[in-house]
């Protein structure tokens, strides 16, 4: 799927808000991909310009090599069919049951009767639903209307499936088992998958490559854990640093402040992906360096099934052992990052450290 | 109280109501809903965006609205004399009825129309439906109660129009209170058609809203 320099504006009585500017994008089949950004980014209009329902300005639209920016409406929606599309407020009819909301699709590729009921029963196995088939959306919670929007989705055997902030109103466990179906379905089904988020926690657990996008421009892009381990851009780096948090204990900002002011003391933060996560970096550090490690704080995570590990550490000792160390750590893929402004760790409100 | 004669006279009026109202209802909804959605799927980013048609139908829709039912039913007698053959009577009636009311419904279904949430409209276009598919499969079931509600107020409007019809020989209860009633002074007789046009109201407003609740699944 391709985008070419889509742009987009929106006329008010008063104004013109530009809400896109020459966005492109390249996803690849199979691939989860995610767009982030924050509210007023322009992420879901970009969504929405590739199945149409936001017709660009100017740009070109390609999905699965046929240009869909320059069908007529006919043809279109026949596109439209194969490409399956869920909602932050799930937009289920509310006149129709769980399996009769699942099997609109279906009426709409004018499927004969039977073949649909038998689809729609499978879709609800699919989503784990199948004993909610008569009930209707309103009786069902805000996870369990989303599976009938993924399963609503996937009706048609779609090639591609648009996610527009399909866990943004969703508590934390429910995001997750939601996000864990995308990825089986993604798995399973070979399907590419668009994933439109605000949080940075979606596209850390499921997506692939990512896109930050920002004032109707995609600012950053590529491989979510090169994104992650050493993001370019501010925006980037904030929504990284605000869903990663590690709070520091109180004494740790006074040695913050202390190595901030010696010149034989430095604090780093070293990100750790797959294998140099699992090599005793730090002890040969301080046997083959002479430096002493003072681990702050440290977490363990995993990104995607890659295990990710941040943590922040004093390194003391001369300063040409210091250079070393950090010269020895980027050779073996470990990123690091020189922490000589500490302004950036410390919230005001808690006093905490934030990593 | 009523001798066998009067009784008859007065279920022969109320037949004569339900007739005027019933027929003039049906086609009123026949040619209003049509009015009412092209109203909503003209407008600014919906489905059939088309100012021009837009402003047309509201124009005329205002139009209607805004004559008085009395006046209406005199100035259109040509026109149901073309129609029914003739000026005078009920079925003459429901023709100057229907016409009043199908402004009425238009702005009704339109109301209703527009509640429906226009993310669901956008679901069924990212599944390739057509914009006869939204109309017929989403935006009117989707406003079915709020329809439903809608033709129960416009009955209950036609029922109050249909005595006015009685002015030109249309005959039904609103007839009856005047000839009886109010020309031979029989106090008794108004009573009467008053108390059976207000459970008239009442049987229909609450036949509405059963039936309103019946087709509504969202948790109220």
């Amino acid at each position: 799927m391709r985008l070419e320099s889509i742009s987009k504006a929106f006329e008010t009585d008063s104004s013109r808000v530009i809400a896109l500017k020459e966005v492109s994008l390249h996803v690849a089949p199979g691939e989860i991909f995610g767009i982030i950004g924050l509210s007023g980014a322009g992420k879901s209009t970009l969504v929405r310009c590739i199945n149409m329902l936001e017709v660009p300005d100017q740009g070109k639209v390609y999905v699965d090599g046929t240009e869909i920016s320059a069908l007529g409406s006919r043809e279109l929606r026949e596109v439209r069919k194969k490409i399956g599309m869920i909602f932050q407020h799930f937009n289920l009819l509310s006149s129709r049951t769980v399996l009769e909301n699942v099997i609109f699709p279906l009426e709409i590729a004018k499927l004969p009767k039977p073949e649909r009921a038998r689809r729609g029963e499978k879709l609800l196995e699919l989503v784990g639903l199948e004993d909610k088939k008569d009930a209707y959306p309103s009786q069902l919670s805000g996870g369990q209307k989303q599976r009938v929007g993924i399963a609503r989705a996937l009706a048609n055997d779609p090639k591609v499936l648009l996610c527009d902030e399909p866990t943004s109103s969703l508590d934390p466990q429910t995001t997750r088992s939601i996000l864990r179906l995308l990825d089986t379905i993604n798995k399973n089904l070979g399907l590419t998958i668009i994933l439109i988020t605000h949080e940075m926690e979606a596209i850390r657990q499921i997506c692939d490559k990512v896109a930050v996008i920002e004032d109707g421009k995609v600012v950053e892009s590529g491989r979510v854990i090169d994104v992650f381990i050493s993001p370019d851009h501010e925006t980037t780096k904030a929504m990284i640093r605000g869903s990663s948090h590690i709070d520091a204990p109180d004494w740790a900002i006074e040695i913050l402040e202390a190595s901030a002011k010696a010149s034989d003391r430095q604090v780093v933060r070293l990100s750790f992906v797959g294998e140099s996560a699992g090599r005793p970096v730090i002890s040969s550090i301080a046997r083959d360096f002479g430096v002493d490690i003072n681990i702050l704080t440290a977490q363990i995570d995993h990104m995607k099934s890659v295990p990710f590990g941040v943590m922040l550490v004093e390194l003391s000792g001369n300063s040409g052992g210091i250079e070393k160390s950090i010269d020895y750590l980027r050779r073996l893929g470990v990123s690091v990052d020189v922490i000589d402004d500490i302004s950036d760790f410390v919230t005001k409100e808690n006093g905490g450290a934030n990593l | 109280m009523f001798d066998s004669r009067l009784v008859q006279i007065i279920v022969g009026s109320l037949g004569e109501t339900l007739y005027m109202v019933g027929v003039s209802c049906g086609l009123a909804v026949v040619f209003g809903l049509p009015i009412g959605v092209i109203l909503v799927i003209t407008e600014k980013r919906h489905i059939l965006e088309n100012p021009c048609v837009n402003q047309v139908f509201q124009a005329v829709v205002n139009i209607g609205r805004s004559i008085p039912f009395v006046i209406l039913m005199v100035a259109i007698m040509p026109f149901t004399r073309l129609l029914t053959g003739t000026s005078i009577g009920t079925t003459a009636a429901i023709v100057p009825l229907t016409i009043a009311a199908i402004p009425f419904v238009a702005r009704m279904v339109e109301t209703s129309l527009r509640e429906v949430d226009p993310g669901v409209v956008e679901a069924a276009q990212a599944m390739g439906a057509s914009p006869w598919e939204i109309i017929i499969k989403v935006l009117i079931p989707e406003a079915k109660p709020s329809l439903i509600l809608g033709v129960t107020i416009t009955a209950i409007n036609l029922v109050g129009y249909s005595t006015m019809a009685g002015a030109i020989g249309g005959g039904g209860l609103g007839d009856l209170a005047v000839r009886y009633g109010y020309q031979r002074f029989r106090g008794d007789v108004m009573l009467a058609t008053v108390v059976i046009l207000v459970l008239l109201v009442q049987g229909v407003q609450v036949l509405g809203g059963a039936l309103a609740k019946k087709a509504e699944h969202r948790r109220s």
